[in-house]
């Protein structure tokens, strides 16, 4: 490349701008419609490298022409423009063939319109042309309505044309054309002209060769003979289709084909129809090196960040959106203050109740510990965090105010850019522009409030684009990939076509009537048939087939991401009249797993038999080292009640403390009713004789519809009514009845969540705490035991007690009472809004089960912790998980009370059993 | 219904198993294409996707072959795809036209009634306080399996969307419904009261509990009947669910307690003519379908709002555009000609798109063969082929075709399924013209079996039948040239590849799988199950650990399930496979750790950290 300066700087500063840009502009072009994400050969020429030329597909033609002649500008975010066109057609005013649509979804309305618009932009419309068909006339008027609209690569295109016509001067050297001229676009067609009527040579490369060698990749290429005939397929391996399964099988099988013969893979080149993900893994464990290309993806955890910080924002609040923010991967919020909050949204779904002001109260208490920041600092922090989590709600149609939803995407676009500060993941990067892209867009809607459907709208267009797996990076290899079979414009020794299957870029719709056409084409503006694209796809896919120099291999999986693939359309082409071909040139991945010399496309697989590897199998019985496991001070009714159930569970979840992550999902309704009634009872149950049952009914049914937004707002969700109609009657009446029992059996209330903590109770060293949900007292003062459940049914409370395994309430009455008081107790079943007990004394008001006393249950617990202590204290753990659905009655264990709970078990992967 | 004629006529071909129907449909594609129908022009609807897929492709090759690579390539632009992917596109195409958002997202089967409870929520809110209440007293939350109103809603509305029916039509269904409910019930004797009703059963109660007031000493049936009797007591007995009338009036007793009882059962009995029953019933029939008419309506105004479409929609909405007569010029330079396969599994929604779709089009064939109706339970109508399609198709003016010649069977299947089944679907109105296939283009080849045989299976219970079947597989599979199969032309020995079972069941297939699999014969099928195995426990171990690495119940299950077993082990459950010979034999990164108990609490410490 020439890049001496002429001296002369005396010419106009234009002509000195081209000078400069003559020094960087390549003078030979190659240009292929399929060439904007890299082409095979990378260059013209078969030197290793060259100066001056280049393979450039349309978008890298447009830079280098705007380039040239002193135009172009920084690009446009997509999300932008569609802002602006929105306004653009908003100013056009009512009547026009968008109305209804847009009245209901503007910004979709806006972005389709936006594509046609361009569309038409690109193949020469002009909006001054008035044009009679009302589509047509109607665009023109928002054309020419509301603000500039940013230009797009048809606007691009079409200043450069006009710029060319303007006579500026130009100094290209010739383009070749790999795709047929007449089968381009338009727009396409209209900037070749015009480079050629500015002198430039633009040439077709016709020389499509086909490969020198009499194999099947020939004949397969080759037209039908001259009688019509088909030419006969081999089997010379120079055409491969390898076909699996799964793609996970196809990754696996190609690259134990490359590893086969490492030395031949120089000049092997890839065209990939999907993203390598599955082979680079496939290829590293090969030891080969990755391709690393990664298809865009709007799914990656981090850009999640943007739709969850804007749902947080909507009316009626919603937990489960707030938990998933929480438990984003990579969040604004540090991940111990996240885990803090999520547990307590966890246990309490809302926001403002106790759990929650105490999960903030600990954040602050944490922050003020470990950190040395002075208070103002962390004070900035924690109102950093909040603004994230409690942000102001409002009404999804009435929309936020612009200003509102413009401060978010900027939170998130300084969080981010502060965080590529100090990681340079470029994922943070592109957070950072798109949330930015964002509130620049939002800005152009010049709307007063945008409702949640729009914002919607604009965060799927603003992430749609989607971001590559930064992880993803290409390493050197002897071979080249490039991502559309049109790159490949020159001979390769071996080409790989990846994922060999229909991608759906045939699809297309015809959006101009035959009368608007008519209109375009006397205005000169001519639109293409659509079979032309059709025709540019499917000569490209020719490609392949045609420089593949010794080897072809195709390779297809079945299924793909879950779904089963199509076959190539031109694989139609192939197979049609040879009915044969699949078995002809296929292989099926999968025998790799199964053959210990596979061969296929003239390579030789080496494999050997893994040795099996036995999987864990369910063990009933763990062994520990005597005494490792030693008795605790304190349990709970709880603990004990999986003590003596399941050995195996109290080890892992009390001794060895082995804890799940943060819950997942929040608590389920049935849940939330007892939590609330709980919460409820707690406040009006106070010492003393029990509360009118009338008075309960109005105070729960008040203090219901408080408790709801703070801990239990799932219940305010759209979606819940039923529930919720069903809390707002069955709570406050469950109390109520909960009331009249108190009156009509003459008991008088001792306290709720009544705690006791008592050491050495059910051993030396060991004693039980807990809180009774509700203790009363009778007349004679005796301690009356009541747990409050809400539960579909009370069968299995009914069995407890008749069996003598009521555990909770045996423990309470054994701690509140006394060793030797005759203490009632019973379960109150909000649901069913009855007493259900073992004590005749409530004979005639409540369920009475025939059943042992508390007190004999209380000696059969001791008696089993103290077995099941020793047990474990010799080493040896129990897990009956082969009890698992046994009926309590039906029950029978050396020591064991009941069976265990397997269906609800955190720990079932450990012991294997089955759920 | 737009009443303008259909431009050409509907041809109905009527396609037996193994007739060549793709073949035939593609004929005729190619044929519409000679006769100067644009290709790109042509829509053709299938049941599957994959099925769509298989006529792409064969419509090409045939192209192809003919040497017409253009109209191949422009076959390529052609509507091909499900009724719903293709109505669905339609919509979407026009979408200004129709003043929709150009953006539906489909709402998938998975989410639909979520979508439709948020939607419905004010609607269901109304009536959740009454129709729980009537729910609760005829039994929905009792038994293993609960029942949901909400449910019964939802289905309402999908009945009446799937035929096109508007909710302010819902009201007249329900008192159909009712009428028809009241037939089945007894009247109620003359002069006889709700509250005799009521108190005769109070007062049964009331004596028997007053003879029996514990179970001591009873036999098992008594004292279970008692106990259903003391639970029928405690609420006030206009809150007594109605399965508990029913259960009570079937009360079972050992022998000698019998006489205490039949008061009681002749008391209970009396719920069939209670009147509260039919006003309960009346008013639960009533509210479901008024619940149903505000939610549908509140559903279509959510999915409006929110840009959505179901499945029924994409129909409905496709219906309304095809009947549009100011984008009806622009369809018809879009459609020119229609090809309907499977059309024996249609809806009534989906008759309605496609005769809309005949007034648009220059050509339509429809496909199909009543006696491959299968999907009803989709609310497809096999009527629809054999009664409407007729009147259509001699209403257009268009022709009728049976295919009549198997190319698929060899002829001793053919005349057997004749046999079998020609009576059968005469029965339902299909003549033997539209059933029967009378000519057979294979031919047996030397040394082939008759084709059918029919084996006695014994056995006690399914288990043993279903190792029977799979011993006398293995026996034909032993002596393969008994059950010659022919192979290019020749008579080859049967393999285990040649084999198809039809089971009944799920549950069925996995029992033979495994009396297969217990012979030793490899057998292909789906299972559930996976996240059950170790492999994907192990993986979510490690995802869930790579999330939060404060799981520490994560990392013990990655610990147990990567060392946990032995080679060695006896019984257990192997995989083997052939591996690259360079990723072999590498040590395990990890070191061994053992999975006693000790070293569990030794990882929590590790994992505190």
């Amino acid at each position: 490349m020439d890049i001496r300066f002429e001296g002369d700087f005396n010419r106009s500063p234009w002509d000195r701008a081209i000078s400069w840009v003559r020094c960087l502009m390549p003078s030979h072009l190659v240009f292929s419609w399929f060439a904007d994400a890299g082409a095979w050969p990378e260059h013209p020429g078969s030197a290793a490298a060259v100066v001056d030329e280049a393979v450039v597909g349309p978008m890298r033609l447009l830079d280098h022409l705007e380039t040239m002649l002193g135009l172009g500008g920084p690009a446009n975010p997509g999300v932008k423009r569609i802002a602006i066109y929105r306004r653009k057609l908003e100013a056009a005013g009512p009547e026009r063939f968008w109305s209804a649509s847009f009245a209901v979804d503007s910004w979709s309305v806006a972005r389709e319109l936006l594509g046609w618009r361009d569309d038409l932009i690109e193949a020469g419309w002009r909006p001054d042309a008035r044009l009679a068909p009302k589509r047509l006339a109607d665009l023109a008027a928002a054309e020419m309505a509301g603000p500039d609209l940013p230009l797009g690569s048809a606007d691009r295109l079409r200043a450069v044309i006009y710029a060319l016509r303007e006579k500026r001067r130009l100094h290209l050297g010739p383009i070749e054309l790999v795709d047929i001229r007449a089968l381009l676009p338009a727009g396409w067609r209209a900037l070749f002209d015009a480079l050629e009527s500015w002198g430039v040579v633009i040439a077709e490369r016709l020389d499509a060769r086909l490969p020198a060698s009499d194999n099947d990749l020939r004949r397969l290429a080759s037209p039908l003979g001259a009688d019509g005939s088909l030419p006969t397929i081999t089997g010379d391996t120079s055409l491969s289709l390898l076909v699996a399964d799964t793609e996970l099988a196809a990754a696996e099988a190609l690259a134990a084909w490359l590893a086969a013969d490492e030395k031949d893979n120089e000049g092997v080149v890839f065209v990939l129809g999907k993203d390598t993900a599955l082979l680079d893994h496939a290829l590293a464990r090969a030891g080969l090196p990755r391709l690393g290309a990664s298809a865009p993806s709007p799914h990656r955890a981090l850009l999640q960040v943007l739709p969850l910080a804007y749902a947080l924002a909507w009316n009626p609040p919603d937990p489960n959106r707030l938990l998933d923010f929480l438990l984003l991967p990579i969040g604004p919020l540090p991940r111990r203050v996240a885990n803090r909050l999520a547990r307590a949204i966890a246990e309490e779904p809302g926001v403002g109740g106790p759990k929650w002001l105490e999960a903030w109260a600990d954040i602050e208490k944490q922050l003020a510990e470990a950190e040395d920041e002075d208070t103002r600092k962390r004070a900035k922090r924690l109102a950093e965090w909040r603004a994230f989590v409690e942000p102001q709600r409002h009404d999804p149609l009435g929309g936020m105010p612009r200003l509102v939803a413009r401060c978010i995407a900027e939170r998130i676009s300084a969080w981010a850019s502060s965080r590529f500060g100090t990681t340079d993941d470029p994922l943070f990067l592109f957070l950072a522009t798109i949330a930015g892209d964002l509130a620049a867009a939002i800005d152009a809607t010049e709307s007063e409030k945008l409702d949640r459907l729009l914002i919607e709208r604009m965060i799927e267009q603003a992430i749609g684009v989607g971001v590559a797996d930064p992880t993803a990076t290409a390493e050197a290899a002897p071979w080249r990939a490039v991502s559309h079979p049109g790159a490949v414009w020159g001979e390769a020794k071996t080409i790989i076509w990846w994922h060999f299957a229909d991608s759906g870029e045939t699809g297309g719709k015809v959006v101009w009537d035959t009368n608007e056409r008519a209109a375009l084409r006397d205005a000169g503006c001519p639109l293409d048939e659509s079979e032309l694209a059709l025709q540019l796809i499917a000569t490209a896919w020719q490609r392949p087939l045609r420089y593949a120099d010794q080897r072809l291999i195709f390779v297809r999986p079945v299924l793909s991401g879950g779904t089963e693939t199509m076959a190539h359309p031109l694989w139609h082409s192939l197979a049609a009249g040879r009915p044969d071909l699949e078995s002809q040139i296929g292989f099926h991945a999968e025998k790799i797993f199964r053959d210990a010399a596979p061969s296929f496309a003239g390579r030789t697989l080496t494999r050997h038999v893994v040795a099996a590897i036995s999987l864990p199998r369910s063990r009933a019985e763990w062994t520990a080292s005597a005494t490792a496991i030693s008795q605790r001070e304190l349990e709970s009714a709880t603990s004990l009640s999986t003590l003596l159930a399941c050995p195996l569970q109290w080890t892992l979840k009390y001794a060895s403390k082995l804890e799940p992550s943060v819950r997942q999902s929040l608590p389920g309704n049935d849940t939330l009713f007892g939590t609330l009634a709980h919460k409820i009872a707690e406040e009006i149950f106070v010492p003393g004789p029990p509360p009118d049952p009338d008075t309960v009914l109005g105070f729960a049914a008040t203090r219901l519809e408080e408790l709801l937004t703070t801990t239990a707002a799932t219940l305010l969700l759209p979606g819940a009514a039923r529930d919720l109609t069903a809390a707002r009657e069955a709570i406050p009446e469950a109390l109520a009845e909960l009331a009249r029992f108190l009156q009509s059996t003459k008991l008088s209330v001792v306290g709720t969540e009544h705690e006791f903590s008592q050491a050495d109770t059910l051993g030396q060293g060991t004693g039980v705490r807990g809180s009774v949900d509700l203790l009363a007292q009778d007349k004679a003062r005796r301690p009356v035991v009541i747990d409050l459940k809400w539960q579909h049914t009370d069968r299995y409370r009914r069995s407890e007690i008749a069996d003598g395994v009521a555990i909770q309430l045996s423990v309470y009455a054994r701690h509140v009472g006394g060793a030797k008081a005759d203490t009632a107790t019973g379960y109150f079943m909000l649901r069913q809004k009855r007493f259900v007990t073992g004590s005749s004394l409530f004979q005639g008001e409540a369920i009475v089960v025939d059943g042992p006393a508390p007190q004999m249950t209380w000696d059969k617990i001791t008696k089993s912790w103290a077995e099941a202590m020793a047990e474990i204290g010799k080493g040896t753990v129990r897990a009956p998980f082969e009890q698992n659905g046994v009926q309590l009655n039906a029950f029978a264990d050396p020591y064991l009370l009941t069976p265990p709970k397997c269906q609800h078990c955190d720990y079932l992967v450990l012991c294997g059993g089955d759920s | 219904m737009n009443s303008a004629r259909p431009l050409g006529g509907v041809r109905i071909v009527t396609a037996s198993a193994g007739t060549g129907k793709t073949y035939h449909l593609t004929s005729v594609i190619e044929a519409e294409i000679h006769a100067g129908r644009k290709p790109e022009r042509i829509l053709a609807t299938t049941f599957t996707i994959k099925a769509a897929e298989e006529l792409r492709e064969r419509a090409r090759a045939r192209l192809l072959e003919k040497g017409q690579s253009d109209n191949a390539i422009r076959l390529l632009g052609a509507r091909i795809g499900t009724v719903n992917g293709i109505c669905g596109g339609l919509v979407s195409e026009f979408a200004l036209g129709l003043g929709l958002s150009p953006v539906a997202e489909v709402i998938s089967d998975k989410v639909q009634t979520k979508i439709f409870r948020q939607a419905a929520d004010t609607a269901i809110g109304h009536y959740a306080s009454e129709l729980d209440r009537l729910a609760r007293l005829f039994g929905y939350d009792q038994g293993q399996k609960r029942k949901d109103w909400r449910d019964d809603v939802n289905a309402i509305v999908e009945r009446a969307r799937a035929n096109n029916i508007a909710a302010e039509a819902l009201a007249e269904f329900a008192k159909r419904s009712v009428a028809g409910f009241e037939r089945l019930l007894s009247k109620p004797l003359a002069g006889e009261t709700e509250a005799d009703i009521d108190a005769a059963l109070r007062a049964a109660i009331d004596e028997l509990l007053a003879r029996y007031p514990t179970n001591e000493g009873l036999k098992k049936a008594t004292a279970a009947s008692l106990d259903v009797i003391r639970e029928a007591r405690s609420p006030e007995i206009e809150d007594l669910p109605w399965s508990i009338w029913a259960k009570l009036a079937k009360s079972e007793v050992a022998k000698a307690d019998e006489p205490h009882f039949q008061p009681l059962r002749s008391a209970a009995s009396a719920f069939s003519s209670h009147p509260r029953l039919f006003a309960q019933v009346e008013r639960f029939i009533t509210a479901s379908f008024a619940c149903a008419a505000e939610a549908m309506q509140a559903y279509e105004v959510h999915k409006r709002k929110w840009g959505l479409v179901d499945f029924v929609d994409q129909e409905r909405l496709a219906l309304q555009l095809f009947t549009k007569p100011d984008i009806a010029p622009s369809l018809r330079e879009r459609i020119e000609a229609v090809f309907i396969d499977e059309f024996q599994d249609t809806s009534p929604l989906q008759l309605a798109v496609f005769v809309a779709l005949s007034q648009i089009a220059q050509s339509s064939v429809w496909v199909g063969d009543p006696k491959q109706a299968i999907y009803g339970f989709r609310g497809t109508d096999p009527d629809l082929i054999t009664y409407v399609a007729p009147s259509i198709q001699a209403a257009t003016g268009g022709g009728a075709v049976t295919l009549g010649k198997s190319y698929r069977s060899r002829p001793g299947l053919v005349s057997f399924v004749n046999d079998a089944f020609g009576a059968t679907f005469a029965a339902i109105g299909l003549p033997p013209g539209m059933t029967r296939v009378d000519d057979v283009d294979r031919e047996d080849l030397p040394g082939q079996q008759p084709p059918l045989a029919v084996w006695h299976i014994e056995g006690k219970n399914v288990g043993l039948r279903a190792s029977a079947l799979a011993g006398g597989i293995q026996h034909a599979l032993a002596h393969g040239s008994d059950w010659g199969v022919a192979r290019d032309g020749t008579t080859g020995p049967l393999a285990a590849g040649d084999i198809a079972i039809l089971c009944r069941s799920n549950a069925d297939c996995l029992m033979l799988a495994d009396a297969l699999s217990t012979l030793g014969l490899k057998v292909a099928i789906e299972r559930g199950g996976l996240f059950g195995t170790p492999e994907v426990q192990l993986a979510l171990a490690a995802l869930r650990w790579c999330a939060d690495q404060r799981d520490s119940l994560a990392l013990a299950e990655l610990a147990h399930l990567l060392h946990e077993g032995d080679i060695n082990q006896p019984g257990s459950k192997r995989h083997c496979r052939m591996m690259d010979a360079k990723r072999l034999p590498r040590s395990c990164p990890w070191p061994p750790i053992s999975t006693r108990l000790p070293r569990a609490l030794h990882i929590k410490a590790r994992s505190s950290l």
